[in-house]
Parts: structure tokens; sequence; C-alpha cells
């Protein structure tokens, strides 16, 4: 026995060693030994693979619907091919995006600008703040600031401050009552306080490499980049990844893919940016924002001009008066006058009317009071010359009382021709407030003014990820929920300023998170059918499996192919049992139901996450009930058997696909877990962080 | 609407007219032609309650001087009561508080009669 099994393992000893060297003398041997040359290769079979499989997928949803539609149950085969074909979409936009990924390697750094660093914190906890605060102390520059910008104005966290001798901000009074717009308003809130050439941004526990700067920095040369993206990279993944992070995807092909396109997003953490770039966002957005307003002023004057009936020739005319001035002043905002000029316009004519309207008052007041003197009250008199007095000294004491809702103009109307914005606590706001997530639409601003962007592969900072079920959904929907503002709100397709790819690269982002809708219907397509005997197409024939599976199958395999060696079967899980969150994203965004910005818990939350995915144990529960009724229909003879064949295996295809989020709701990290940040990030051995 | 007025009869003689809103030269016509109305009915002891008046310009204190005048001639008079802040400062700056009868509440105006 003993030597059977020694025999086993020395053959596979040999068999290992026969696939590697296979593997490193011949197929290696083909490949071109430098890495551009690589790149170029691996990029041409992409696209080999990519284009057939477009041709594959689009002559298939041709044949869906010219050839099996089952319209007698066109309530099931409708929705079923519209969902086909928004996937069909979905793969044409991903190999658009993978089309000419960029790979990159560090130029020579800049010398000797100012850096300042940014580690933003709310209410994590203060030993995290001060292990990353720590670390970007030590990161290798020499013109470096560092400040925590707390938004939680904790007491303790200025002391850790002063202890790590870094810079400590916090909002100041001008904030009090206004909108604070989270994370984006605490980082527009420190540009003001600071002055360093380029900002580094890192959440709470992003814990910066020393050679973060010296790695970046060269890219700044090019005088029109505005931001380096570097990945985010989490230390306390569990083994085989149960929450579906999905980093290494997007932190990797998937930016390079967009930043091939000069379209590379901002994430919010772990990128360096060119405060000029975002300076000059604030103001534009600045200008803009007072136009816009003024605009809406001007509209609201209008309207309520309309409005105002009187029988008295004066206000007629000082009515009249104001509608011409409204007229004017627009057309100088239109032709492209500076704002003041359209404001003055309005403000004279304002003035003159006060003036007419003011004196037809008086006069009427003089002889009314006249009148009461003659019938015997002693102050009358008085009173009518100190009217006649004030009015023709200029009526400025009383001309400080009225405005323009002495002609019944409401107040905020007056305030919309005041060239400031009351409404902000700081009237410069680079980063962009549309959106609870704020990076997305700032990344598409400046890009829409004409910046470039950089996504620079090696990993340099390492942080946390949600340990558990709960946070990480709360984070994905606040994700959608934020990405789906901004489409809303900033509709990339009709962004002015953009190219073309670059509105496609918004947009498939944004697209991608409509998913939920169509998951929906290939979750519940064989339940359906598996219970009803109704299908949604003519006839599960041999054609089906010959025109579908082969895209299926290579649709899988690029994808792989793309994503070279980094796992993706968890993200594709996700992306399908996460259909009730994109479902939920999209639906309050377009109903307008308020959102807050949850800060993402970086420790686990006890709990039994179960109930949170009700809706993907009902399916998946109902699937497994769907095909054992369909077994018990066949055994019974009373169905077609390929049809039941092929939706048993669908649904067992769906409720696997599931199984990996209702694992997560129940998952518990193995004993004694307690991840550490790698130790090179702490050359003196001091992690201050003991996580409990 | 720019301003609103609810009229109360509190004696044979007596109204109480009670305004929201802004008294403005929109407005104004509205009010002197109300008052003009009560008295000509009789009513011409009339107290205004302006403690719901957000803002009150010349043209709004000229319907009230005209109100006054109306009501005089009657043989009555106009009281004003619960004035706003930016109403008691016009009214101040013009001297006009000097010539109409002011009180804190419409209970105090209408005992005053």
């Amino acid at each position: 026995m003993e030597a059977n099994e020694e025999d086993n393992v020395k053959l596979m000893k040999n068999l290992t060693a026969w696939v590697k060297a296979r593997w490193e003398n011949d197929i290696l041997q083909i490949l071109p030994e430098d890495p551009d040359k690589r790149h170029a290769l691996r990029l041409k079979i992409f696209r080999i693979i990519a284009i057939v499989n477009l041709i594959l997928g689009l002559s298939y949803l041709i044949w869906r619907y010219t050839s099996t539609l089952n319209l007698s149950a066109w309530w099931f085969a409708i929705p079923l091919v519209i969902a086909e074909t928004y996937s069909l979409i979905d793969c044409f936009l991903f190999i658009f995006m993978m089309w000419k990924p960029l790979r990159r390697v560090s130029p020579v750094p800049i010398e000797d600008v100012p850096v300042d660093v940014f580690v933003t914190t709310y209410n994590e906890d203060i030993e995290l703040v001060e292990q990353t605060t720590a670390a970007a102390c030590r990161i290798d520059w020499n013109d470096l600031h560092v400040y925590i910008l707390d938004d939680g104005a904790r007491p303790d966290m200025k002391a850790a401050a002063d202890r790590l001798g870094c810079g400590y901000i916090t909002r100041g009074e001008e904030w009090a009552g206004k909108a604070r717009h989270a994370k984006a308003g605490n980082v527009n809130n420190a540009l003001m306080k600071t002055s360093g050439e380029f900002i580094l941004i890192l959440d709470a526990d992003q814990i910066p490499a020393p050679q973060i700067i010296n790695h970046t920095i060269g890219y700044f040369i090019d005088p029109k980049v505005a931001f380096v993206q570097t990945p985010q990279f989490f230390y306390n993944l569990p083994q085989g990844d149960p929450f579906g992070t999905d980093a290494p995807l997007f932190y990797g092909p998937i930016l390079q893919g967009k930043d091939g396109w000069d379209a590379a997003f901002f994430c919010g953490s772990n990128a360096i940016l060119r405060r000029e770039a975002l300076i000059q966002l604030g103001i534009t957005g600045y200008v803009q924002e007072v136009e816009k307003q003024m605009r809406r002023g001007l509209d609201h004057i209008e309207k309520d001009l309309a409005a105002i009936k009187s029988d008295i020739p004066e206000y007629q005319a000082a009515l009249q008066l104001l509608r011409k001035a409204v007229v004017q002043s627009r057309q100088s905002l239109n032709s492209g006058m500076p704002l003041e000029t359209a404001r003055s316009i309005i403000q004279q004519t304002l003035d003159q009317v006060r003036q007419v309207v003011t004196g037809e008052d008086i006069n009427a007041m003089v002889a009314d009071l006249r009148e009461l003197g003659i019938m015997g009250d002693q102050n009358a008199d008085e009173i009518s010359q100190n009217l006649i007095d004030q009015f023709s000294h200029g009526m400025e004491q009383l001309s400080q009382n009225f405005s323009l809702q002495s002609i019944g103009l409401s107040s905020e109307e007056e305030q919309s021709l005041a060239l400031t914005r009351d409404d902000e606590a700081i009237p410069i706001q680079s980063l962009a407030t549309i959106s609870i997530t704020e990076d997305m639409a700032t990344a598409m601003r400046l890009h829409a003014s004409g910046w470039h962007s950089i996504f620079h592969s090696e990993i340099l900072a390492y942080g946390l990820a949600p340990e558990d079920l709960g946070s990480t959904l709360s984070q994905r929907l606040r994700w959608a929920q934020g990405t789906i503002q901004v489409l809303l709100f900033e509709n990339p397709l009709f962004k002015k300023g953009l190219s073309i790819p670059q509105r496609i690269q918004y947009f498939t982002t944004m697209f991608s998170y409509f998913s939920g809708f169509f998951n929906l219907i290939y979750l519940i397509a064989p339940i359906v059918y598996l219970f009803s005997g109704i299908p949604p197409v003519n006839a599960w024939s041999v054609e089906f499996a010959w025109r579908l599976i082969p895209f299926l199958l290579l649709n899988k395999l690029m994808f792989r192919y793309v994503s070279w060696g980094i796992s993706v079967w968890r993200g594709e899980q996700y992306s399908l049992a996460l259909f009730p969150l994109w479902i939920q994203a999209v639906v309050s965004v377009v109903m307008r139901v308020k959102m807050v910005f949850v800060v993402t818990p970086k420790q686990r939350q006890s709990g039994n996450y179960l109930p949170l995915i009700w809706p993907q144990l009902l399916i998946a529960g109902l699937t497994i009930l769907a095909c054992v009724y369909g077994i018990y229909k066949l055994t019974i003879g009373l169905a077609n058997p390929i049809g039941i064949y092929v939706n048993i295996f669908w649904g067992c295809y769906n409720v696997w696909m599931l199984s990996a989020i209702i694992k997560a709701a129940v998952y518990k990290p193995p004993e004694n877990w307690s991840p550490k940040p790698p130790s090179f990030l702490f050359p003196n051995g001091e992690t201050t962080l003991n996580k409990n | 609407m720019t301003l609103e007025i609810t009229d109360q009869i509190k004696s044979d003689t007596c109204a109480l007219f009670t305004l929201d809103g802004r008294l403005n030269a929109v407005s104004a016509l509205e009010l002197k032609a109300l008052i003009k109305e009560f008295v000509k009915k009789g009513y011409f002891q009339i107290v205004l309650d302006l403690s719901k008046v957000s803002f009150l310009d010349s043209s709004g204190m000229a319907a009230l001087v005209a109100g006054l005048k109306e009501t005089r001639q009657a043989g009555g008079t106009l009281k004003i009561c619960g004035l706003t802040e930016q109403a008691s400062t016009v009214l101040r700056i013009t001297m006009l508080d000097r010539i109409f009868e002011l009180y804190p509440d419409a209970e105090q105006a209408i005992k005053a009669l």
C-alpha cells in the first residue's frame, strides 16, 4: 500500500514537472518576451475572440427575433427576448471598453513639488486613522504635508494628529446650517485651507506605501493630466472572496480598459489630483451655478410679473419697464456678457420703478393725511411734512426696507439676482456634490473640461473591505444609487466636452446597474416554464443549442481571457445575485427617495444576514420546487423532455449563482481571524492597530 | 396669492380683518376696497390684525392711511394690532406710528373700542 502511494506521488510530480516544462519551453517560447509585444499579442487574440463572439451573439439574437418568439405567450416571450437584447448590448459595451487597454509604467518623478495628503474620516476608529496617517507621514517625498480631515470633529482625533505632527482640519462655522455634502464637502473644505500643488486622497483605512507619490507624480509632467488613480487593495479579504469584492478585476483590466479611452475613473481614494484642475472645476461650477440661479430668478420674475394686475397707470408702466428689463437681462446672458451686466439691468430698472411706485404712494398718503389734519388730527400735518422731506432726500432709509417684494415678487427672487450662493457654505466646490458618490461625477466633469486621467495599476495602498454581508450590501447600494444619480442629473451621453468613447465609458458603468430587472427575468423564466409548461420560445430545438451554446461558452471564455488569471466566478455570481439591490437602487433614485451617505463600517458587524436576502432565498426556493415539479411531470409523461431538461439545467445554474450570496449571509470568519496589513508598510514594526 | 384677508364681524359697528401675507402694491388695492365696502355697510370701527403680514411697503402704508381717513370720515376709527418687526420699522421711519392706534393683539384692540 505504502509503496503504491509513493508511486502515485512520484507520478503526479513527474506529470506536473512535464506540464511545467512544456509550458515554459514550448508555449511561453512562442510568446514574445518583451512585455509590450506580449501585451499586443494578447490584445490581438482578445479582439479575435471578441469579434467572433459578437457575430455569434448578433446572429443568435436576430434569429431569436425573427423565428423563435412564442407570441401566444407574448407576456413571457417579449420580456425574455428584451433581457437577452440587454445582455448583448452589455456584452458589446464590455468589448468596447476592453478594446485597447493601457499598460503603463511609472514615469520619472517630477522633482520637489508640494504634495498634500488628505486622510478623510468621519467616524472610523481613531487607531485605524492613526495607522493610515502614520504611514502617510512616512511617504517618501520631500515637500509633504499630511492632514487628517476629521468630519467628526473628535477631540481624540485632534490629539492623535498632534502626536503624529500632522495637520488637522474640520469644518468651520461657515458650514453651520448648510448642506454638508458628506465626503465631497469634507475634501472641498480642506481644499480651501491648504495649498499643495498636488493632493493625495486616502480613505481612513487606506495605508499608503512609501513610494506612492514617487511612482505616480511623473504622470503630471503632462500639464493636462488632472488625476492618477491607483488600485484599492484589500488585505482583509478572506479566502475565496465570500462577499464578491471584485477589486482585482475593477482595479485591473476594467480601469485599464477605460484608461485606454482616456476615461479612467476617479474612485475617491488612493488617487493623486492636481489642485489646479480641482479649483478650476470648482470655479467653473460656481459661475455656472450662479448663472443658472440667475436664469431661474429671471424666469420666476417674468412669470410673477405676468400675474400682477393693477389698474393704476403708474404701476402698469412700472411693470412694463420691468418686463422689458427681464428680456434685456436674459439677452445679455445669452450673448455671454458678464453676469454683472445682466444683474445691473434689472437692478437699475428696479430702482427706477421703486421711485415711481413709492412716489405715487407718498402722494396719496400726503393727500389723505392733509384731510385727516383738516378733520382735526394734530399729528397729521407733521407726518405728511416728514414724508415729503424723506422722499425728497432720496428715500434712502425707506428704500432699504423695500425691494422687489413691493411689486409682489418674493425675497428669494431678489436673492437669485445677487451674484452669490447663500445656499452653500463655500462657494467653490471642486468635488461634485450632485450625487452620493462624489468621485464619478467629479471625474466626468474633469474629462468634460478637457483634462486627462491616468490609471496606474501598481498597488500602492492597502485597505479594508467590509467584512460582512450587511455592510457589503449597503456599500454596493450606495455606489449603484450614486451612479444612477449621475446618469439622471448629468447624463454623460449628452454632456458637452466629453469625447464619444468617454461618453460610452461612463454610460457603460451606468447601464450595467440596470441589469437587476433583466436578471430577474432570467431567474423567473425557468420557474414559469417548469410550473406552467408554457414555453417562451417556439420550440426547444437542436438549432437552439447550436446557436446559443457556442456564444455562451465563448462569452465566458472571453471574460476569463480578458481578466487574465483573476478569478471572475465570484463577481459573475454576485452580479446576478444582487438583482434586488440593483432594482432598489434604480427605483429609489428615480422615485427621488432621500438618500444618506452611510460610512461603510470597517469592522465586521455581527448578525445573521439571511433576512437581507429574502428575495434571493425566495427565488432559489421556488426554482428548486419548480425543478422537482418538472421531474414529476416528466415521470408521468406530461411534458416535453427537452424543455424540462433545459430548464432544470438553467434553474440549477441560477441556484448555483445565487448560492454565493446565501453562503455569504451565514459566513463566519475563521477562528483567530485577524488580518494584518503587509509588514513592509511598517519599517519600525509598529502597527498601532490591534484588531479584536 | 400675495395676501389673504379674513373678516370677522365683532359687533354692529366693528369688524376685524386678519391679514396673512404681503401687504404691498399688489394687495393694497384689495384692502382699500374692502375697508370702503365695510364702512359703507356701517362697520366704521375696523381693527386690522397684521401679525401675519410678512412685508409692508409704501403702497401698503398708503392703504392703511386711506383706511384711517375712510373710517374717521364715517365717525369711526381704524386700529392696528400685531405689528411685525419689518412693519413697525417702516411705520417708525415714516412716523406713521404716531397717527395710528397700535395694540399688541386683536383682543386688546377690540376691548379699547
